[in-house]
């Protein structure tokens, strides 16, 4: 089991992908973009979900939505 | 008639059915004021005259006959420059598409023409309605940020161009500037309204938007626009009901108030604003009752950025490989990051979606809708920024409608604006307490008028 990667880990990762594909100047120039991201991925990626917890689909959102939103909370 | 442009969109409707006012002295007026104002606020990207000329003069000559096309005969409507709009160049504010003409239009253009509407013209964004800024300037002070990314919608409603426009919202590029420049905005229920010809930014948090001066033009134009459309397979087969028959028998609206994120995030004139607001609404009969939001909304936002820079990503991979050069800084490094997003990262926000979206919907149990600040601050000062959407970024990520009115003006006259936020497909209730609290508040303040 490996740990969460930390907030510079992933921005370090993001940088190396960066470089690689358009180059290290560029790459220094997308940092802010880069720095962004990387807390969005590490806020995202540290938030608790329940594993049955399926991806959003936005077609059929609202009829899920109103189901779970009228059981009681204790059976969600 | 003198000074049409100041007319709402029902207000000049109902003198145009009357007989009192044509759709050529309607779009005299407004052409006029654009040509006034233009200069300082560059709210326009194109504007064809001799056409809309034409088009008035024809509603004209069928208005004089007691043929009216549709509930919005004769009336000049602006549209965000990322709609395509057929024979009329959609640009996106981008030098990519600084040539395109669309051989047809968006959906929902066309269902304004089908219903009398005469397209004014295109209206300044943001590139490709992300956060590289028009140079479009808020008419209540031209130092100041209109917001965006449909900067030029929110700038030509708010400074009498035309009475109506339409813009769109990823985030909060709907809500945040309507709230900049003083005017109601409208985002309803993700699928509500078709995307079929509109430029995505990113398809899973797109809406279309609306921005009129008063709640009841908003209804009349989600009437018009909402309803399933087959090109958009996203777009819901809900019915839509008759939005402004609905604003006939408004009730006290049940207001949920988030504190919470929307209390710290906001600025000191907002917070006295909001509580100045709650006391009016409370005084004219109103049920506010202040829930403390969950910690959830800081984490729906880092998701939200991370689905709308992925899909964006997406969107504009083939055309950014060959002309990334092309590209202004900001979109340049969101659509080359978003192209390093892992496939999980993605995904789990998607499933963050589902959860916080059954949360809100939860939440809203025994209230007619949530009410928080629209926007952190006033416009700020300066064009190198539209400002900060986190206030409107949740709702565009769980796709829940949500509406601005204007609530007041800082020290320094600039709008402030209050956000509602219905439940899914519920505009009807939303557009009845937006109604209840622009009655109640009574905002009359508007942008000065050019030297």
């Amino acid at each position: 089991m490996t740990r969460e990667l930390t907030k510079p880990e992933i921005l370090r990762d993001l940088m190396t992908n960066a470089a690689e594909r358009w180059g290290k100047e560029e790459a220094e120039r997308m940092k802010p973009s880069l720095d962004s991201i990387a807390e969005a991925i590490c806020s995202v990626g540290s938030f608790r979900l329940m594993h049955e917890e399926e991806p959003a689909n936005m077609a059929t959102i609202f009829h899920q939505t109103r189901q779970r939103a009228e059981e009681k909370p204790e059976e969600r | 008639m003198l000074n049409a442009f100041k007319l709402t969109l029902c207000e000049a409707s109902r003198l145009i059915r009357l007989g009192k006012l044509s759709p050529n002295e309607l779009l005299e007026s407004l052409l006029q004021r654009i040509n006034t104002l233009e200069p300082r606020l560059e709210a326009w990207i194109t504007i064809d005259e001799k056409s809309t000329r034409d088009l008035a003069n024809e509603l004209s000559k069928k208005a004089e006959k007691g043929n009216f096309q549709g509930p919005l005969h004769g009336i000049p409507i602006g549209i965000k420059d990322i709609y395509y709009t057929a024979g009329m160049r959609t640009t996106a504010g981008s030098k990519i598409l600084a040539n395109f003409v669309p051989s047809y239009d968006a959906t929902a253009v066309l269902k304004l023409r089908e219903a009398g509407a005469i397209i004014l013209g295109k209206t300044e964004t943001t590139e490709f309605a992300f956060v590289d800024p028009a140079p479009t300037r808020n008419p209540w002070n031209t130092a100041h940020t209109p917001g965006g990314s449909s900067s030029g919608s929110a700038a030509a409603v708010s400074s009498g161009m035309c009475p109506a426009a339409l813009g769109t919202q990823t985030t909060g590029s709907t809500i945040r500037p309507a709230t900049y420049c003083g005017i109601v905005g409208l985002k309803p229920t993700y699928g509500r309204i078709s995307r079929y010809g509109i430029l995505p930014v990113s398809w899973s948090l797109d809406h279309a938007g609306i921005f009129t001066r008063t709640v009841e033009d908003a209804a009349v134009l989600l009437e018009v626009l909402a309803g399933y459309d087959p090109k958009n397979p996203s777009s819901s087969t809900q019915p839509a009901p008759r939005y402004r028959e609905a604003l006939k028998s408004c009730s006290v609206p049940r207001l949920g108030l988030l504190r919470g994120f929307f209390w710290d995030n906001a600025s000191s004139e907002v917070k006295k604003n909001i509580e100045e607001t709650v006391q009016t609404l409370r005084s004219a009969g109103t049920e506010v009752t202040e829930i403390h939001s969950s910690e959830n909304f800081n984490v729906a936002n880092a998701a939200q950025r991370l689905l709308m820079w992925s899909e964006m990503a997406a969107v504009h991979e083939e055309t950014f490989r060959r002309r990334m050069t092309d590209y202004r800084p900001s979109l340049r490094s969101a659509v080359a990051a978003g192209l390093l997003v892992p496939a999980s990262a993605y995904l789990k926000a998607q499933r963050i979606r589902a959860r916080f979206t059954t949360e809100m919907a939860y939440a809203l149990t025994g209230f007619d809708c949530f009410m928080t600040p629209a926007t952190t601050t006033s416009a700020p000062k300066g064009l190198e920024s539209t400002g900060d959407p986190a206030f409107n970024g949740p709702w565009s990520f769980c796709g829940f409608p949500s509406m601005t009115v204007p609530s007041g003006v800082t020290d320094n006259g600039l709008p402030l604006g209050i956000q509602l936020v219905g439940r899914p497909f519920e505009e009807e209730l939303l557009l009845k307490a937006a109604s209840w609290c622009e009655k109640a508040i009574r905002f009359q303040h508007e942008p000065h008028e050019p030297e």
